[in-house]
């Protein structure tokens, strides 16, 4: 069963589903039905070592890097406009490929330009981010982000962390001021 | 006061208001059109929840317009709407002019203003915010974003899945969103701003439209004006004037734009071009009318009916014809009336009647034979002119409600 999480909550990926090996992290939104710059969601996720910082840029995954260098994170496809149904941007992530160094993995998601656009998740319709078990499909975890977020334009969604030999999922909820180049900075990424 | 930006989302609570409030929207762009959609599901499914000037409450009364102008106020009751209306959004759209470019457009709600103007480009119909139902409560949604194309666009985006969506058989068929009222409330509210004495014409010319069942019916309207040298005290008067101000407020609900196109006859015919809300003071004086010694109705028919058909048979035309005495060259009148019964346009006679005048001629016109259908009509009123306009305009539009059914039964008209 589903374990709905509110801000700062965690749960044990181990215990709710067991034998649980794959993620997936399904980014949605409604394209623009206004006339105006699309809006355009991205999904992004940091592999951390102990002191919260990446070992190299490599572990940085986006829509310019979809795969991660040991193959255990991978992106999906940047959808620019939330055309579709369903989630519109996905990232897998294989929890038994993840290395033994790396102790988190954060997922994010941010608004492309959406400074010089002007826009924040609260003008985007029906936006959320939510974690699935890969094996079955059910939802772990998720964000509105439309009216939970509504004034950020980055948020810090959640960690996949490691727990003794489980894995733990925390949701997090905490928007990020400036976008992807300081949340990418602050992990230790050089852009 | 607190300052919302774009894209926040707020219980109604945390601006201080309850289900009873004001919702007030400051905009210095004149002829700019505020309006609250109630919408089910982000459709307008019932176009009684489009309150605006035109239609200023909900039926039970819990969106109702109570002010207008610069500062336009809606009393919102949440309690009393239906629990299938889910959403209400406060729009301002204009006719031509990206609604950005208002010196000041605002939307005031409890202790929170929300400037929309920085948020706007090319916006010719925006959504300024949005109340909405979420999880039990009620939420106000800081919206600013719309359509460059306008009322149409959004009318669209509120509404224009509504004619697929109704394919299941049970569901009643869904009231299309009716669009006339709006172009109609536009030239009304043009005329309050511009020309305030028409106001009242134009609500009797509607009285006497609707009466007829031509309440959504479109023409272009055409004003034909007697210049023969017996017009002179008519002119003088101001009789003429007037009467060209009820061709207006009738064009303000018959045309598609608003405008009438003027001609003169005498000897000979003249185009005088449009009259709008925007010049009709003063339009006639302004013509410098000189008066001819003669009174020939075929050379401006056969005008009239060359730009009928330059503009198109698309939409039909009303001739206002306005004569105080009998044409010369008869039989090439009668000709013109019978070949002009295959064409979409109504023919109104309108005869002065100073001292003795003939007018048998104009009688016979309107009961010629040998045309497709009887496309003209005439009545007389005595000068000077004092008949009441809403009786003037039941003489105007008399006749038009069977010639149209008429023409379209011939194809004349589709």
């Amino acid at each position: 069963m589903a374990v709905s999480l509110s801000k700062g909550g965690n749960v044990s990926l181990s215990k709710e589903a067991p034998g649980l090996t794959a993620i997936v992290i399904g980014l949605g939104w409604d394209p623009r039905a206004t006339d105006g710059k699309q809006f355009d969601l991205d999904a992004s996720a940091f592999m951390l070592k102990d002191d919260a910082k990446v070992r190299a840029d490599g572990d940085f995954i986006f829509y310019n890097n979809k795969t991660s260098s040991d193959g255990s994170v991978t992106h999906n496809g940047d959808n620019l406009t939330g055309e579709g149904s369903g989630d519109d941007e996905t990232l897998d992530i294989d929890l038994t490929k993840v290395p033994a160094e790396v102790q988190k993995v954060a997922v994010c998601v941010t608004i492309d330009q959406a400074d010089t656009r002007g826009q924040s998740f609260g003008q985007v319709g029906n936006a959320y981010i939510r974690v699935l078990n890969k094996a079955n499909g059910s939802e772990i975890a998720r964000y509105d982000l439309s009216e939970d977020a509504s004034t950020d334009t980055a948020m810090i969604f959640g960690e996949v962390y490691r727990n003794g030999a489980d894995w733990k999922f925390k949701a997090v909820g905490q928007g990020y001021a400036g976008g992807l180049a300081p949340l990418a900075r602050n992990y230790g990424v050089n852009v | 006061m607190t300052a919302l930006t774009a894209g926040q989302r707020l219980p109604l609570a945390t601006l201080g208001v309850g289900t009873s409030f004001t919702v007030q929207v400051n905009c210095t762009l004149g002829g700019t059109d505020i309006t609250a959609f109630g919408l089910k599901d982000g459709k307008l499914s019932d176009d009684r929840y489009m309150v605006f000037f035109n239609q200023p409450k909900s039926p039970e009364g819990a969106l109702a317009l109570t002010a207008q102008g610069v500062d336009t106020a809606f009393s919102v009751n949440l309690a009393a709407l239906p629990a299938d209306i889910t959403e209400v959004y406060f729009t301002a759209t204009h006719d031509t002019t990206p609604v950005g470019q208002a010196g000041a457009l605002s939307v005031s709600l409890g202790s929170a203003t929300f400037d929309v103007k920085p948020h706007l480009k090319a916006e010719k119909a925006v959504m300024l915010v949005r109340l909405y139902r979420h999880q039990g409560d009620w939420r106000l949604a800081t919206v600013a974003q719309g359509f460059d194309g306008g009322l149409d666009a959004l009318v669209r985006h509120f509404g224009g899945e509504v004619a697929e969506a109704a394919a299941p058989a049970a569901a009643p068929a869904p009231t299309p969103v009716n669009l006339k009222k709006e172009r109609q409330r536009v030239l009304l509210e043009k005329a309050e701003r511009e020309q305030p004495q028409l106001v009242s014409l134009i609500k009797a010319a509607s009285v006497s439209l609707e009466k007829r069942g031509l309440d959504d019916a479109r023409y272009r309207v055409k004003l034909v004006l007697d210049i023969s040298g017996s017009m002179y005290d008519e002119y003088r008067s101001g009789s003429v004037q007037a009467l060209a101000e009820r061709a207006l407020a009738l064009a303000a609900r018959l045309d598609d734009d608003g405008e009438v196109e003027v001609y003169l006859f005498g000897v000979r015919a003249q185009r005088k071009g449009a009259m709008s809300l925007g010049n009709v003071g003063g339009f006639v004086q302004r013509m410098n009318i000189e008066l001819e010694g003669g009174t020939h109705y075929s050379p401006v028919m056969t005008m009239v009916r060359e730009d009928a058909r330059k503009e198109g048979h698309d939409l039909p035309t009303l001739v206002l014809f306005i004569t105080d005495g009998g044409s010369s060259n008869r039989p090439a009148v009668e000709k013109q009336m019978i070949e002009a019964s295959s064409e979409p346009i109504f023919w109104k006679f309108m005869g002065i009647e100073a001292g003795r005048v003939d007018f048998d001629f104009l009688e016979k016109l309107d009961d010629l034979k040998g045309r497709r259908v009887d496309n003209a009509d005439f009545f007389r009123v005595p000068a000077p002119i004092r008949i009441p306009d809403g009786e003037l305009f039941e003489l105007l539009v008399n006749e038009l409600d069977s010639w149209q059914r008429d023409a379209k039964q011939q194809g004349i008209l589709r």
